[in-house]
């Protein structure tokens, strides 16, 4: 008993930190300490969830492995990384933290759960958790009209996908008896067929696609994204993602691998939308938040293309690309972090006009950062897209190699919209000096990214045997 | 050794370019001068021993294929090279002699430099050493007409003739494989596109002699200083043409349409030159096309002696020359006017120095009609009394127009001019020497002077003043007005194409509908984006639509 | 060799280093990367000497391993064709930076693109295997794209976003081309083995094709010139000029290093296509020349032209002529570049004045000396190894098929005769030019660096490799 609380000292560490951010005496202004708090608990627990990697609490409930200990860094990482930019934004605007910092903890939780459930019930409780966080961090927003109804529209959604989550649970529960990984597994070999289980699949599916934010389901969140915080703007970016896509691959591996023939077309179709969508819709406004947003459809879209087999392959392949992703996305969004003007921080793509004068390290830095998104070398990303197109090719999938490299260069126009505003538009606007700590944070995810770019082979073959892990 | 001659030649012509100050460059001037005479002086005591020498040394290599540098001297070059030298020498003569040039020593440097390229010529024995001479003495030419103006159409025309041989050479080059000039004997026989080779490299040939139709590259001669033009018409580029024409000889005549080819190419210049002679009023302009006339003769006659060079061809030139400078003593006298209707308002002031131009004149027409009667034969006939006939009467027009015809009183200044005894009797001298070998018994000898004095003499003839006043005429040769349309519609085409091609078609129909297209896509997106409940329901429907179809492919229905 | 060849690849990033961290002086940055430029020359004029001497097959060889697995390692050599290029680029950008003006020397920006440029066109020359190519390839697009946007003075965004868009998909494509080659070979392959590579035909077919329109589209062919030329003509900046005509060089090597034996057969359907494109966007791009009132637009359509001509003689021609190609190759990019600085120069004495620089020679005799000599370079006259070169090329290529070469030598005539009428008429005084202010010549320092790329053009005629001992 002793040995399974121990076990479980990494949530329960995140529980507490939950508990003391939700009721516990706070002064509603310092967000100083209640970020110091938020990062010496979610350190403890990321040691903890390090140290008890491979030990599980409840036999059927949750698994252990390497696969779970590399999602998990990637989802405490980006929660640690969140925090310090963050910090300085909560500060310079003077407003309360807890509830950002207790969602980030609430998605932390329920996202190190989800990687590693094995059973559909905490799957479906985890997915729920996670959309009631990302709602509540939408909700933060008060005062925009348009994000008020973005995120009714996201609690309409997310409440269908609770829905969906449980009538799936019901469905998967009436056909195998139970609810656990292995056990559902053995129905669906069995019921290949069954229309029934197959959507009860389907509907499980949707809910990781909506959490994902992958098209045709991109809708809740990219169209608000554009006018959040920039916390929540990052959050959306980079946090949650590790942890959804950890659950999925699993989901995909141990569950769903008997329809993964009958699914697999799917993927592709939700794939090639939304990268088709993410291109077009980087396009379309002059929002660089919604930019950047529908950058990530893309991004993602690129991701389940190469992952949709689920075998050991795609899956390095896919994660090498989401990986660099989250790396360089987290670049550009600290780099939003450091262009402020009067102290607001920037929405639209016009105010950006001149920033390359006034800030030409962190504008340098975010050129750098695109470039690298459109994997152009000798960038990193270019090791992502390489890897992805590579796994592609290596599957006769010319066709959508083509498609997606003309979507590239489709989103390459809304990049290079952000370069020339930045630096062939000569206007003297005045930016705000930008913090050391931003700075800093820009300097080590360029130093991170240039000794992967040095020394790519632990990213290429040192991920591979964790992520063998999955598949043993 | 003519490499010998080339390296002293290379030397002095660098030598006399320093820029020394004005008084220094008088002396230089004579000094180059004298050294040119002195390595004349050597150059003929090596013709007199012409053995067979040969200097070369490796200049290139590429592709497996070596080139050569080479002077080889033989009989054959020496004679060649022979006219080239003398006309230089006596350049620099002239260049001593008149105060035409500010700087003379540089002059008298152009054109031993000019001399040098035109012997690497001669003594080629490969296209590349061939084609490189030839556009060493092209350039070499943009320096000694000096006149930015005129030597525009000039070296435009000339350079168009050089790449036109260029690519005739690269494409016999091409099929036999060698750079050697006697591979031609080869190409002959395997024969690939050798008409439009021989045609092509002919007509090359005809434009930098300044042929009819090719004529305006010339003709733009007329305004720049009349003795660089005297040089550049008998030094420069048509006299590299008129080498070339020798040393190609045997691509000429692959085609079979050659001699009808050169045939009507000399036979319409010498009647073009003829009308314009008479009728263009600018004096230089005039002794243009007299050269033109000549240049014609001497295809002529090149061909029917079988591309041989005899001396007579050598006298020709030279006789060439003196009458040309007989001719600028005539405009020097005449207070250097560039027409003839204000040289014919000037007569009655210098008399005398006319009168000494006209005796010089007379000789110089004596000793062409010698060279020419000893030429004279069966084939050849047509074209000698065609050119005498025509050159005979457009020449002693003017020159009676300028003699005899008054002309409205002169308003202008009018120098007092000394008289060049030093050119006057150069050219007496030359003239005697001309004459030295002639049979005193042959009537032409005597028959063509007389003739010549008639014609002078002949009122009807001076008539043709009339066209000097006829703007029309005067406002240039009507192929220069044609040339002036070509360039102008290969401009036209160019701005067409970039707007039909580029603009039009790139720019606007495919860019545009890309753009179009991008746009309605954009449209599309915000439509489906900006209206929730429609919005909705394609996402459901596409997910379903998109579910069902995976199911049914990966065989959950029939399974 | 191997040392130098590392040396080679660091220089232009320790320069960079260099002008990231120079103080806000005039001159500092500036001379940190002219510095960091000619030590490259020295070093490839070093490794020149070594290569020379050796063997024709061995050259210097360097290998990174940069995943440390046998499938991926980047390899880099040198041979004398990319080393005497090389010295080409090195050279022509060395002369556009000698002809910034002071104000345009003090932009750090500026000064780190160029280097950067430099840095991915060092690699490119010197990679030996297709990925090492790529990495460089694609690598100096957003330098460049960035010279561009920065200093290129082009008006039009849209302009600006094809341009990149161009040489986005061109390294897309190329991508595709290391893609399947990284899939049939199951890793890296040397670029020399790739001609000798037995494939089925279809992925012969897609890879080459692939390559191929990568290759084109740096290149000023049809339809990709007219972006080029807006993009070359619209600038002031002599080194963005100069460096964006040297984009269409990485095309050529690309041609010459894979397609280095023979034509692949998978491809011989489409040479016939890419000769006639080729032979009538020369012509067009000729007639176009000739239309323009301006150098600087005739001087695009020339480099075109040559470029094009050079493109033909790597396709149609086999390995031997390569060398011929290169030298040049060689001195029409240190033409081009001579002819960009002066041209730029003549321009801005011009400016301010009611007139076009037509006429403007005139007035700066020094000027009008060192342009003449270069222009008649261009045009093709025995002054340099250029002629001698061509010469072989365009020889081979009447060889090869007739009307080519003849397409190709009208191409020439026409636009050499333009760019000598332009000559004149810079160099003739216009009545409507009349300038009441002195028009200050070319400065003696840069006289005499011009001077000495003269000598170095002249000498060349003689031997194309004088300079290495």
């Amino acid at each position: 008993m002793l040995e399974s609380l121990i076990y479980f000292s990494p949530v329960t560490v995140l529980l507490i930190a939950l508990l003391v951010l939700m009721f516990g005496e706070r002064d509603e202004e310092d967000a100083y300490g209640c970020f110091r708090f938020s990062r010496i608990m979610l350190l403890l627990s990321f040691v903890l969830a390090v140290i008890f990697y491979n030990k599980t609490t409840v036999v059927g409930l949750t698994v252990g492995n390497k696969f779970t200990l590399l999602f998990d860094c990637m989802l405490y990482g980006a929660a640690m990384a969140l925090f310090y930019p963050s910090r300085k934004w909560f500060i310079s605007m003077n407003l309360p933290a807890h509830i950002f910092c207790g969602c980030l903890f609430l998605t932390v939780l329920s996202g190190s759960l989800l990687i590693s459930s094995a059973n559909f019930a905490l799957t479906a409780g985890c997915c729920a958790t996670l959309l009631i966080s990302n709602y509540v961090l939408l909700k933060q927003n008060i005062g925009k009209k348009e994000i008020d109804f973005g995120s009714k529209l996201y609690l309409f959604t997310a409440i269908i996908g609770m829905i969906l989550l449980a009538v799936a649970a019901v469905i998967f529960y009436e056909k195998s008896g139970s609810l656990m990984y292995t056990n559902l597994r053995t129905a669906l070999e069995i019921g290949k067929n069954d229309l029934l289980l197959f959507a009860a699949v389907g509907m499980a599916v949707a809910v990781f696609i909506l959490l994902l934010g992958l098209a045709p389901l991109h809708f809740c969140s990219t169209e608000i994204l554009g006018g959040t915080t920039l916390p929540v703007f990052v959050y959306f970016l980079c946090v949650p993602l590790s942890a959804v896509w950890g659950g999925f691959i699993q989901l995909n591996v141990n569950v769903l691998e008997p329809v993964l023939g009958q699914l697999r077309l799917f993927y592709m179709g939700v794939a090639l939308l939304s990268v088709g969508i993410g291109a077009i819709g980087s396009c379309s406004g002059q929002n660089i938040r919604k930019i950047f947003a529908y950058g990530m459809v893309f991004h993602l879209g690129i991701v389940l293309l190469t992952l949709r087999k689920f075998t050991l392959n795609a899956v390095n392949s896919g994660f090498i690309y989401l990986f660099v992703y989250l790396l360089t996305m987290y670049g550009i969004c600290v780099c939003l972090f450091g262009l402020k003007k009067k102290g607001e921080y920037l929405f639209m793509l016009s105010e950006f006009e001149g920033a390359a004068q006034k800030r030409p390290y962190i504008s340098a830095m975010l050129l750098i950062f695109m470039f690298s998104l459109l994997g152009l070398p000798p960038f990193l990303g270019f090791l992502g897209v390489f890897s992805s197109l590579n796994y592609l090719a290596l599957h006769h999938h010319f066709y959508q190699l083509i498609y997606l490299l003309s979507m590239m260069t489709v989103l390459a126009y809304a990049y290079l919209q952000i370069v020339r505003t930045m630096y062939f538009e000569d206007k003297r606007a005045s930016f705000d000096r930008a913090d050391v700590g931003i700075y800093t944070a820009i300097f080590l995810s360029m130093a991170l990214m240039i000794v992967i770019a040095l020394q790519p082979r632990y990213l290429i073959f040192g991920f591979r045997t964790m992520l063998e892990a999955l598949f043993l | 050794m003519i490499a010998y001659t080339v390296l002293l030649l290379f030397c002095i012509g660098i030598f006399s370019s320093i820029k020394v100050g004005v008084k220094v460059d008088k002396v230089l001037a004579f000094v180059t001068f004298a050294s040119l005479f002195l390595v004349f002086a050597n150059f003929c005591d090596g013709m007199l021993d012409a053995a067979e020498h040969s200097f070369s040394f490796m200049w290139n290599t590429s592709s497996g294929r070596d080139l050569k540098f080479e002077i080889i001297s033989n009989p054959y070059n020496y004679a060649l090279v022979m006219p080239c030298f003398l006309i230089t020498l006596l350049g620099c003569l002239h260049s001593v002699l008149f105060r035409a040039e500010e700087r003379k020593s540089a002059y008298s440097s152009l054109l031993i430099l000019n001399l040098t390229a035109l012997i690497i010529l001669i003594t080629s024995n490969n296209f590349v050493q061939l084609i490189s001479a030839l556009f060493i003495v092209d350039i070499l030419a943009l320096f000694m007409i000096k006149d930015i103006k005129a030597a525009q159409p000039y070296m435009l025309l000339n350079m168009v003739a050089d790449m036109v041989l260029f690519s005739v050479l690269a494409l016999i080059n091409s099929r036999v494989d060698s750079l050697d000039i006697k591979e031609i004997l080869r190409y002959r026989q395997i024969g690939f596109h050798a008409d439009f080779a021989a045609l092509a490299g002919l007509t090359a040939i005809f434009t930098k002699l300044g042929f009819a139709v090719f004529q305006v590259g010339n003709m733009a001669l007329k305004d720049i200083r009349f003795h660089r033009m005297q040089n550049v018409l008998l030094l420069s580029s048509p006299m590299a043409a008129l080498i070339l024409l020798l040393k190609l000889n045997m691509l000429w005549r692959i085609s079979d349409y050659f001699n009808i080819y050169a045939d009507i190419a000399c036979y319409v210049t010498l009647v073009w030159a003829f009308i314009g002679s008479i009728t263009v009023n600018n004096f230089q302009a005039k002794v243009i096309y007299w050269q033109t006339a000549f240049w014609a003769l001497m295809v002529e006659l090149l061909r029917f002696y079988g591309f041989a060079w005899i001396p007579n061809f050598t006298y020709l030139l030279i006789e060439m020359y003196v009458f040309i400078s007989a001719l600028y003593l005539l405009y020097f006298y005449n207070n250097r006017c560039r027409n003839v209707s204000q040289m014919m308002r000037l007569r009655l002031t210098h008399k005398k120095r006319l009168a000494s131009v006209a005796f010089v004149l007379l000789l110089t027409a004596a000793a062409m009609a010698n060279t020419l009667t000893q030429m004279y034969n069966q084939e050849n006939y047509r074209c000698i009394w065609l050119f005498a006939g025509l050159f005979s009467v457009s020449t002693a027009t003017v020159i009676g127009q300028v003699f005899f015809y008054q002309g409205k009183r002169y308003s202008g200044v009018q120098h007092d001019i000394s008289f060049k005894w030093g050119v006057f009797l150069e050219l007496i001298a030359l003239c005697c020497c001309l004459l030295y070998r002639a049979q005193w018994k042959n009537p032409a000898l005597w028959a063509v002077p007389a003739v010549f004095a008639l014609l002078c003499a002949c009122p009807l003839l001076w008539k043709t003043a009339y066209f000097y006043k006829v703007r029309y005429w005067q406002r240039g040769d009507v192929l220069n007005r044609i040339y002036l349309v070509i360039i102008k519609s290969f401009r036209l085409c160019g701005r067409v194409f970039w707007l039909l091609i580029d603009r039009l078609f790139l720019d606007k129909v495919i860019l545009g509908t890309a753009v179009g297209a991008s746009h309605i896509c954009l449209r599309t997106f915000r439509k489906i984006h900006t209206k929730p409940l429609f919005g909705g329901v394609v996402i459901v429907l596409v997910m379903i639509g998109l579910l069902w179809y995976s199911y049914l492919a990966g065989g959950g229905y029939n399974g | 060799m191997a040392d130098l060849l590392l040396l080679l690849l660091v220089l232009p990033l320790l320069g960079g280093l260099f002008v990231m961290t120079a103080q806000k002086n005039e001159n500092n940055a500036f001379n940190a990367a002219l510095f960091a430029l000619a030590s490259s020359i020295a070093v490839v004029l070093r490794l020149l000497s070594g290569v020379v001497h050796l063997p024709a097959e061995s050259g210097a060889e360097y290998t990174y391993s940069w995943l440390h697995s046998s499938h991926i390692e980047l390899g880099f050599g040198a041979d004398v064709l990319s080393l005497i290029l090389l010295f080409g680029v090195y050279l022509s950008i060395l002369i556009g930076m000698i002809g910034l003006s002071p104000h345009q020397r003090r932009s750090k920006s500026m000064l780190l693109l160029i280097l950067a440029f430099v840095w991915n066109i060092t690699g490119l020359f010197l990679a030996r295997d297709v990925l090492s190519f790529y990495l460089f390839f694609a690598g100096m697009v957003v330098p460049v794209f960035m010279l561009v946007g920065l200093f290129g003075n082009v008006k039009k965004g849209s302009t600006l976003y094809l341009y990149f868009a161009l040489n986005f998909v061109g390294t897309l494509l190329f991508l595709i081309a290391t893609i399947v080659i990284y899939r049939h070979h199951l890793g890296n392959i040397g670029m020399a083995e790739l001609a000798a590579a037995k494939m089925p035909y279809r992925i012969a077919l897609v890879l080459w094709m692939a390559m191929s329109l990568a290759f084109l589209s740096r290149l000023p062919i049809w339809p990709c010139h007219y972006w080029l030329s807006l993009v070359c003509t619209g600038s002031k900046n002599p080194v963005v000029y100069i460096i964006t005509n040297l984009l269409p060089l990485t095309g050529l090597l690309g041609f010459m290093r894979f397609w280095e034996q023979t034509v692949p057969e998978s491809m011989d359907a489409f040479v016939p296509v890419i000769d006639l494109i080729g032979v009538m966007t020369m012509l067009f791009v000729a007639f176009i020349g000739v239309s323009f009132r301006e150098f600087l637009p005739k001087l695009f359509s020339y480099s075109a032209v040559y470029y094009l001509l050079f493109l033909l003689a790597i396709v149609l021609l086999p390995a031997e002529y390569e060398k011929n190609v290169a030298y040049s190759l060689f001195i029409f990019v240190i033409v081009n570049a001579a002819l960009t600085v002066l041209e730029l120069d003549a321009e801005s004495a011009a400016e301010g004045e009611e007139y076009t620089s037509r006429g403007i020679l005139a007035y700066m005799p020094k000027l009008a000396r060192l342009f003449t000599f270069f222009v008649l370079v261009a045009v093709g006259l025995p002054i340099s190894s250029m002629f001698w070169n061509n010469f072989v090329v365009i020889s081979a290529l009447f060889r090869e098929n007739f009307a080519i070469g003849i397409g190709v030598m009208m191409a020439i005539t026409l636009i050499a005769t333009s760019l000598a009428y332009e000559l004149f008429m810079m160099r003739n005084l216009p009545h409507t030019f009349v300038t009441e202010n002195e028009i200050e010549d070319i400065s003696e320092k840069k006289t005499g660096f011009f001077l000495v790329l003269i000598v170095l053009l002249f000498l060349s005629f003689f031997n194309p490799l004088w300079f290495v001992f």
